[in-house]
């Protein structure tokens, strides 16, 4: 699975570095100063690299945890997110990831305990508050989590800070670590979902979406609170009969009253990051959607954004209280 | 796609010359350049050391005019503590001994030949270590991946002398034959660096009726620029339609522009 492991020299003998490298002994280990030497270089391709992606063990020194941009929270005051990896190992072509990166290699930053230190540092200055922490947005939170831990290294500290919460944003079945601990109500494990033929077409390398909502329901059952998050929206001339059907699945299978919050986002990108898409991926028919550009970021026209938003809301307030619906964009 | 080998000396390039049938670029007298018929393989004899390999790597690009979606490998000798001689290795590491300065090759392609770290001196060393010495590999890598693509820039040593067989042991007829008994192990490697390469798509290849469009109608340059992006995916959009002929009657580069923003703008669109 992984061939080659570069290691940064600082965190070479930091117990996680060592436990990772046991779990892979047969990789090629290349050690090297700082990660951005491999990383971030220019004339990298990420499509190429993503035929075989490495990783790199990493220490983060700053900007571990940072505000997350406007409209995307589910409800709390006071919302960061941080990055314990950056890139995932699915391929979704939608993906922001591809055209943020010069590389498609997995950087895993081991040094838990700073992030853990900054996020007990905000839980403080909030203390009256609660603070909600986003953990997938660089990364798929559970793809890994079988080499990362992350599940068993971060969990404990929520355990203990009521008032600061997790999200787990995945498309994975990653989720024995979940299953063997004890539930903790401040973390919502939140699935994201597109339609089956949509998936089929552009979310390469992932489970399908049967898969995803068996482990979310195995989860819900185990008494974790579960999150739907379908987020980019992607359209197709029959999106109102693909949707549709989604959200008769889901709601059906999962418990609605169990249920922690429900998100819905446009598919959109900025320019810049859509441009480097078109080169990575000129055959791709997705980025030849009708799509237009608006103050830097690419997206469907205004009035089919529209259309899709307003058609989708109202088939999830069917189902879901209006308090757990949170939607990824301006409310009219 | 081309592949473009480079060598430090002509012992090193002899067998790959042969092996590929390459000839002489005798209008090119700087490095000496060797190609194929096709002009699919190229050949460079940079000289020893790292500065000549980066002048020649540049007047190898220049005179060439190579694209992203080219090859570049360099081919050469290098010395080991205990490596065997005649054993080959791809190069996942590469430091300059002068300035300590790190590259590191992507080798993200299954390869029976195993990586190792090199470290580029300035002068032959016999101070044997855990990782090559070679005097270009460094002087190679920074400037061919000015010009490639990083994943398809690679470094093969052939190791040459170890603790155990001494650099002085080295002669032209000897690096000669050490390369040509890896030549099986250069073509492997080659071939999956072909597989990669043709996961690029030129950026210099130009959208079907691209050429039309320009003949027929003025663009400014920005304007070619959109017409470049939209046609290419106008061309996968409305496969099975000749866009040159729909847009035919139009008066203007412009009302083109146009017709072809309707065209993508269009909500018929299903991705199934």
């Amino acid at each position: 699975m992984i061939d080659t492991i570069y290691i940064e020299n600082e965190i070479a003998t930091h117990p996680r570095t060592k436990k990772i490298l046991k779990r892979f002994s047969k990789a090629t280990q290349i050690k090297c100063d700082r990660y951005s030497e491999i990383f971030n270089r220019k004339s990298q391709n990420f499509r190429l690299q993503k035929n075989n992606p490495a990783l790199i063990l990493a220490k983060k020194h700053k900007g571990m945890v940072l505000p997350i941009p406007k409209q995307f929270g589910i409800g709390a005051k006071h919302n960061y997110y941080f990055s314990h990896m950056l890139n995932c190992i699915y391929d979704c072509r939608y993906c922001f990831l591809q055209g943020m990166f010069q590389s498609a290699n997995y950087v895993l930053f081991v040094n838990y305990e700073d992030f853990i230190n900054d996020i007990e540092s905000l839980v403080k200055t909030h203390s009256s508050d609660e603070v909600h922490f986003f953990s997938g947005y660089d990364c798929d939170s559970l793809a890994l989590d079988p080499v990362t831990h992350f599940i068993s290294d971060f969990l404990p500290f929520f355990e203990e800070n009521e008032n600061a919460l997790i999200e787990l944003r995945t498309k994975s079945t990653q989720i024995a670590s979940l299953l063997k601990r004890p539930v903790i109500n401040n973390c919502v494990v939140a699935f994201s979902f597109t339609p089956e033929k949509i998936a089929s077409l552009l979310e390469h390398k992932t489970p399908a979406i049967s898969k995803r909502l068996e482990a979310a329901i195995k989860l819900q059952k185990a008494g974790w609170n579960i999150g739907l998050r379908f987020d980019p929206l992607i359209y197709t001339k029959d999106f109102t009969d693909q949707y549709k059907t989604l959200f008769n699945r889901v709601f059906s299978e999962i418990n609605i009253d169990l249920l922690h919050s429900v998100s819905l986002g446009n598919f959109r990108l900025p320019k810049d990051y859509f441009r480097k898409l078109e080169k990575l991926y000129p055959e791709e028919l997705l980025l030849a959607s009708p799509l237009v550009e608006d103050d830097g970021i690419i997206s469907y026209p205004g009035d089919l954004r529209d259309e899709m938003v307003k058609f989708c809301e109202n088939k999830i307030k069917k189902y879901t209280p209006k308090e757990k619906f949170f939607p990824c964009y301006e409310v009219a | 796609m081309t592949v473009h080998f480079f060598s430090a000396l002509f012992c090193e390039a002899k067998p790959i010359i042969k092996h590929y049938d390459l000839s002489k670029l005798e209008n090119l007298n700087t490095f000496s350049i060797y190609s194929s018929n096709e002009g699919d393989i190229t050949l460079t004899i940079t000289g020893i050391g790292k500065n000549n390999a980066i002048k020649a790597i540049k007047y190898h690009h220049d005179s060439m005019h190579t694209h992203k979606s080219d090859i570049w490998l360099n081919i050469g000798i290098a010395g080991h503590k205990n490596i065997s001689v005649g054993d080959i290795r791809l190069i996942n590491k590469i430091t300059d001994d002068e300035d300590k300065k790190s590259w590191y090759p992507q080798i993200i392609f299954k390869s029976e030949c195993p990586s190792i770290d090199l470290v580029s001196l300035n002068a032959p060393s016999t101070n044997y270590k855990a990782c090559l010495y070679d005097m270009e590999a460094s002087g190679f890598y920074q400037t061919a991946i000015q010009y490639g693509t990083i994943e398809l820039v690679q470094s093969l040593k052939i190791i040459s002398d170890n603790s155990r067989t001494s650099i002085s042991k080295i002669n032209a007829e000897n690096v000669e034959s050490l390369i040509k008994l890896n030549i099986d192990a250069i073509e492997k490697v080659l071939s999956e660096l072909k597989i990669l390469a043709k996961q690029i798509t030129s950026e210099e290849k130009l959208p079907n009726y691209y050429e039309l469009f320009i003949e027929k109608w003025h663009f400014t340059q920005s304007e070619k620029y959109r017409l470049k992006r939209m046609l290419a995916k106008i061309n996968i959009r409305y496969s099975n339609e000749n866009i040159f002929e729909s847009t035919n009657h139009l008066g203007t580069g412009k009302l083109v522009l146009k017709e072809l923003e309707n065209k993508l703008t269009n909500i018929n669109f299903s991705l199934n």
